[in-house]
Order: structure tokens, then sequence, then C-alpha cells
């Protein structure tokens, strides 16, 4: 599938789904500059309309249900119907942020569904980079804790008391493959290294898969690229700080290169992930 | 907003109205916004109670504030045009 | 007069977080086992709830189904759930619309009480208001409420905001109960590795009403931005009124039940009672002890200039 669906008849949403660290903000970046550019100020890099699939303050207003008090299992049977109040209630086009995998809930449906759905476009990075940028962002230094979490179908973020929902990511290979496997929602698939080699060209798939206006548009494509440059966003988040920056971290806008993993990690770290990932690392082209 | 001097102005009934601090706030009961008005806006409110039609409430203004007449009455006009767009005044 | 805003009489056991407002007969409030309707006539209906401006229904996945009825009458369908799960959730957003369809005005606020004036907190779910109210309560300061604090508009006059707690004790999740040092009682619920307890906080208030002197909403956001990490900071004007209206427990059904008329005149009129502020601190373990210790500075400090 290369186009978001055109049969809704409002406006649904999309999705911007990937493994941590690959690139998603970004991308909501560029798309905000291309879409939005006069929304942006110091203080909202994106604003694009929606948030983020985990977004508990969210999912309590329209359930009328304090989710604290409810398992994360309880959480993920109302998460579909509140995804298509939100599509409901919207005059606009949302782009929500998820880094679930895709999967089902207790009730055996999909958590996102595809009656309020008109695409996603999936981010995927190299998992070596991955594998270094997710501890970055952890606040240490210790890969191997990161390699054996995207090795464990069980691991999650959030849920809990935490802030945001419970995100069952199932291993970084799954991840990638049950958002492909699926067939309820087209999706775009972008690796962050073709974004680093020529953000223009990707950023007009995405424009083209979406059915902007803008797509063709090769000025707004140029601009809006030159306004996401990495060198512009850390100067702004040095100037003003950056809201996803979580507490332990010195800064959100870290390096924004490729090949970073392959210096970091030792053989034997490169070597473990390549045993588990292999399959869709070669799908992707991605050398170990 | 070109507005003419004989034109009334009335506050409509769509909020409630309360000062906090030195801000004159409006709270909208239909859409749910608050609106504030500050210094020469609240002052341009406030003397709504006595002066009905916008002729006199720019004269009452220019009374109180060392402005050109050209300048209070554009200044009003624009604030009023606002008013009316959020539905807490009509003008007639 | 009353310490509590009404009585309920309830055939179910309702756990000791609204003991003060249980009556063994004839309370304004009757909380029955029945039949409940799967729809009500509602213009405004989120994906568990239906409200109008005398209805509420609320129904809990795989759990019970309330309807709240005038203010009065609160009947509840079983669907298998236990008296704790039935209680846990009549006492949430249902207790919301009840305190609505009483001419009530819930804050989404846990609070502690210091010389009959009450401190409340706010913020958004996981901001921390249950958890500093434990904390301020093991440091001396008397508890007063969690989660939510009433108001009532017909009691608000000359700058002085009567207020009721909404409930005693407290829920804490685990490390929020190790952080404070709050007694640990039964699980919230049944469900294993659910790690929230009900707690009884180290100083248990008796009363049940003062009033509302402060609203400290609770941020988080210097951290990020490498601002100064503990900062209090009063707000005035337009700004404050707003905050005091984001602080209104479940605002969509008390539109939908009292209408924004009613609620906005009741904002006028709390305003000027309370003093609004906001309390941005870094949410890490280390620096717990010190930001408790700044709010519980800050509260004594208030009271003393006012006396």
């Amino acid at each position: 599938m290369t186009e978001a669906s055109d049969t809704l008849d409002k406006p649904g949403i999309t999705w911007l789904a990937s493994y941590p660290k690959s690139g998603n903000t970004w991308t909501r970046i560029l798309l905000s500059n291309l879409i939005a550019p006069d929304d942006i100020t110091d203080d909202n890099f994106a604003p694009l309309h929606g948030s983020i699939s985990s977004n508990r303050v969210g999912l309590d207003a329209v359930s009328g249900l304090p989710s604290s008090d409810l398992t994360d299992d309880e959480i993920d049977l109302l998460r579909p119907d509140y995804y298509r109040e939100l599509a409901r209630t919207g005059d606009e086009r949302q782009f929500v942020k998820v880094h679930d995998a895709y999967h089902g809930n207790g009730a055996g449906k999909p958590l996102f569904p595809a009656d309020c759905s008109l695409g996603a476009i999936y981010l995927v990075r190299h998992p070596f980079d991955v594998a270094v940028s997710y501890a970055s962002h952890q606040g240490h230094q210790d890969f191997a804790k990161t390699i054996n979490h995207m090795a464990n179908p069980a691991h999650i973020m959030a849920g809990g008391s935490k802030g945001q929902l419970r995100q069952k990511l199932l291993t970084w290979s799954e991840h990638y493959l049950t958002w492909h496997r699926q067939d309820q929602i087209p999706v775009l698939t972008i690796r962050y290294e073709d974004m680093l080699a020529d953000t223009a060209a990707c950023l007009t798939r995405m424009g083209r898969f979406l059915k902007l206006p803008e797509a063709d548009d090769k000025q707004a494509i140029a601009r809006a690229v030159e306004e996401s440059r990495f060198e512009k966003l850390r100067a702004k988040e040095d100037e003003h700080g950056f809201r996803e920056r979580p507490e332990k971290t010195e800064r959100f806008f870290r390096a924004g290169r490729a090949g970073d993993g392959w210096d970091l990690l030792d053989d034997e770290l490169r070597e473990r992930l390549y045993t588990a990932h292999r399959d869709v690392m070669e799908e992707l082209g991605y050398k170990p | 907003m070109d507005i003419a001097n004989d034109t009334t102005i009335r506050k409509t009934d769509n909020f409630v109205e309360t000062v906090v601090d030195d801000e004159l706030v409006l709270l909208h009961i239909v859409n749910g916004q608050f609106y504030s008005l500050k210094d020469t806006g609240r002052r341009a409110w406030e003397l709504l109670e006595d002066e009905k039609q916008f002729g006199s409430l720019v004269n009452a203004m220019c009374g109180e504030y060392d402005v050109a007449e050209e300048t209070c009455r554009s200044e009003l006009g624009k604030l009023f045009g606002e008013l009316q767009e959020r539905t807490l005044v009509e003008l007639n | 007069m009353n310490d509590v805003p009404f009585t309920i009489t309830a055939d179910l056991d309702l756990g000791t977080r609204v003991a003060p407002y249980v009556r063994d007969s004839g309370g304004e409030v009757t909380i029955v086992e029945g039949e409940v309707p799967d729809a009500i006539e509602s213009d405004d209906m989120g994906t568990n709830f239906s409200v109008n401006s005398s209805q509420f229904l609320l129904n809990v996945p795989n759990g019970a189904t309330y309807l709240v009825e005038g203010g009065e009458r609160i009947t509840y369908r079983r669907n298998g759930a236990s008296d704790r799960d039935v209680a846990l959730f009549l006492l949430g957003s249902a207790w919301g619309a009840l305190c609505f369809q009483r001419g009530l005005v819930p804050l989404h606020a846990s609070a502690v009480i210091h010389k009959g004036k009450v401190h409340a907190f706010t913020g958004q779910s996981g901001a921390g208001k249950s958890t500093l109210a434990a904390a301020l309560a093991k440091r001396g300061l008397d508890f007063f409420t969690d989660d939510v604090l009433i108001i009532d508009p017909a009691q608000i006059s000359d700058g002085a905001a009567r207020c009721f707690a909404g409930q005693k004790d407290m829920k804490l999740w685990a490390d929020a109960l190790t952080l404070t040092g709050a007694s640990k009682m039964g699980a919230v619920r049944d469900e294993p590795g659910f790690n929230k307890f009900f707690a009884t906080p180290a100083t248990s208030e008796s009363a049940g009403s003062g009033n509302l002197a402060s609203l400290s909403i609770l941020k988080n956001e210097n951290a990020r931005r490498d601002r100064q990490p503990v900062e209090i900071e009063k707000l005035s004007g337009a700004v404050a009124i707003k905050r005091l209206r984001d602080s209104i427990y479940r605002m969509r059904f008390g539109v939908a039940i009292m209408g924004r008329q009613k609620l906005y005149s009741a904002l006028a009129q709390l305003i000027s009672a309370v003093h609004v502020q906001t309390f941005d601190r870094p949410l890490n373990k280390h620096a717990f002890p010190e930001t408790t210790a700044a709010m519980r500075g800050w509260i004594c400090d208030f009271g003393k200039s006012n006396d």
C-alpha cells in the first residue's frame, strides 16, 4: 500500500509509528514545518494536531474513568474506542505518535482501529544506533541493558503509576513486523538513514502518502527541511528547553547521525543484536 | 472597525464578569473562554455603564487619556469590533 | 454547621474513605444495588459515560454500571464486581457527578489544613498531589483530603470559601508509600501486580471542613528547561482564574449538569478567596525531602503573615 486511505468521511488519524529513538520527533517537526509553520513557537516545536497514543489525561477525559484505578489490560480494552472518539471529535486530521507495537487487546480487537485511521508512517532506524540512543535517553551508558530490552518480547514503557499509559513494544524486530504484517492500516516505511541522506525526498514521499497539497511544492519542502535541521533544533533546545526531554538526560537533540552504534558498541554486543534481529535487518538493508 | 458615533453598544448576557487583581475578566458562558481586559481596555469597558453611544465613549476616553482623537477612535473601534465578534457586546 | 456537605446511606460497605458521610438510615443520598439502564437520553457522551442535567451513567470495563440521579440516588448494577471494586469507582467519577447534581463544585485536589486554612494541591493525574499531601502529613501538617475537595458555592463570602474533605485516607502507589511513610492498608484492586494501596496519613485530621486558602498547581517543567529547580510562583489575573477552573474535577460533567453560568459565578467568587500559585519542582526521589520542606515552609509562613 503506498497511499493513505481516502475512504473515511471525516478527518481521521495518521499514526507516526516507531520504536523509540528512531526519528519520530524529527518527523513530527518536519511535518509541522510543512503543514503548520505558522503555529510553531519556541515552546512548541511540533504543533500538529494530535498527541501520543499513551496520553493518559486524554483517555481519562474521554472515558470518564480514572485510568489510575484500572489495570493496564483493562485500559487496553478502552483504547480502541478512545482513538475512535478522538477521530470523531477532531475537526482536522490528527497525527498521533505511537511507540506501541501493533497488537490487540484482551477482547481480541486491535488497539489501533482501522475505521478511524488514514494510515501510518513507520520510522525505522538501524538497531545498533537505536541501542545507543535509547540508553542515552534513559540517562545511562549500559548498552547491554538496552540490547536486552530490544530483545525482550515483554518490554514495555510506562503504565502502572507512570504518567503515560502502558505501551507494549515487543522486541525491536516484532515491533517492525507487527506493523508491517497487518493489512488494516496502510503503512509507509521510512528509514532514518534515508532521512539523513535526503530529507527532502523522504518528506516528499510522506507528503504524497498523506496526499498533502504541499507534497509537490519544492519550495515548501525545502523550507521545512531547513527549519528542521538538527543544528537549529539543538540551538532552540539550548535556549528554551524541550518539553519531551526526560529529567535525567542532558539534552534531547543529541547527534542526529548514523553509525554511532557501530563505533560505541563492542563486538559482543553487536553480535547479540545481529543474532536477535538478523531477518528484519536484512529486509531493511541494515548491515551488522 | 469603523463605528458610527450614534451606534449604541450594549453588553450581552453571555458572560460572568469579575475582577482579579487588576484585570477585568469576562468568563464567556457559551464558548467557555475567558477574556481579560487591562488598563485602557478595562477602563473603556467600565465607561460603558455611563456612555452608551460610541461617540460619547470616545469623548470620555479622550478626556481621561492623553491621546489624539483619531487614535482613540481607531483603537476603540478595534476593541469593540473584537468584543462584538466574541458576542460580549452588541452594536446597533 | 455540618462537617460534611451531605450524608449517605448505602447498602454496601464503602470502606473508610467516606466514613464521615455515612449514616445507618435517612441519609440525604441513597446508594443501592438495582436496575440500571444501558443508556440514558444525553447530548454528551464519552466512551464510558453519558450525562444530562439530572442523570449520569457510568460503566466500568468488565465491571459495575452506575446511575446517579438528581443528587439523591446512586443505583449500581454489579456485573460480578466485588464490594471493593463497586465502591472504588463509585467514589470516583460518579461521586463528582453527584456533587455537581447537588450544586457543589468538586476540585481535583489533595490538601492539608493548618490553623483552619486549607492548602490544596492540584495537577494532572500522576503530578504528585496525594504524595505531597501524605509527605506533609508525615512532617506534622494535618492531612485534610485526598483527590477531591468540595466547594459549596453557597458558602463563599467575604473572601472566605468553605470547603469539605471529599475523602479521608488515600490511595498511593507502592513507591509513594515508601517515600512518604504513610501506613499501608489493603490493596485498591484484587489484580496481582497492581501496586496501589489504601493508606492512612501520618496525621489524620478529624475536621471535615475548613476555609480554602491556597491552591498550588504542581508542575515539573523547570528541570527540563534548566531553570531554577524549585519554584513557587503566584498567579494573578485571568491566568489565576483559568487555573482555578482547570482544577475543577470532571469539568465536562459540571458543564452538562450545573451549566457554565452557575459554575463560572462560583469561580468568580472563589477566586477572591483563594491564593493561586504554581509549584514547580523536580520529580526525582532525591529531591523529595527538599521540595516537601519548601512547600511546608511556605504553608507555615502563609499562616503567620495572615494572622
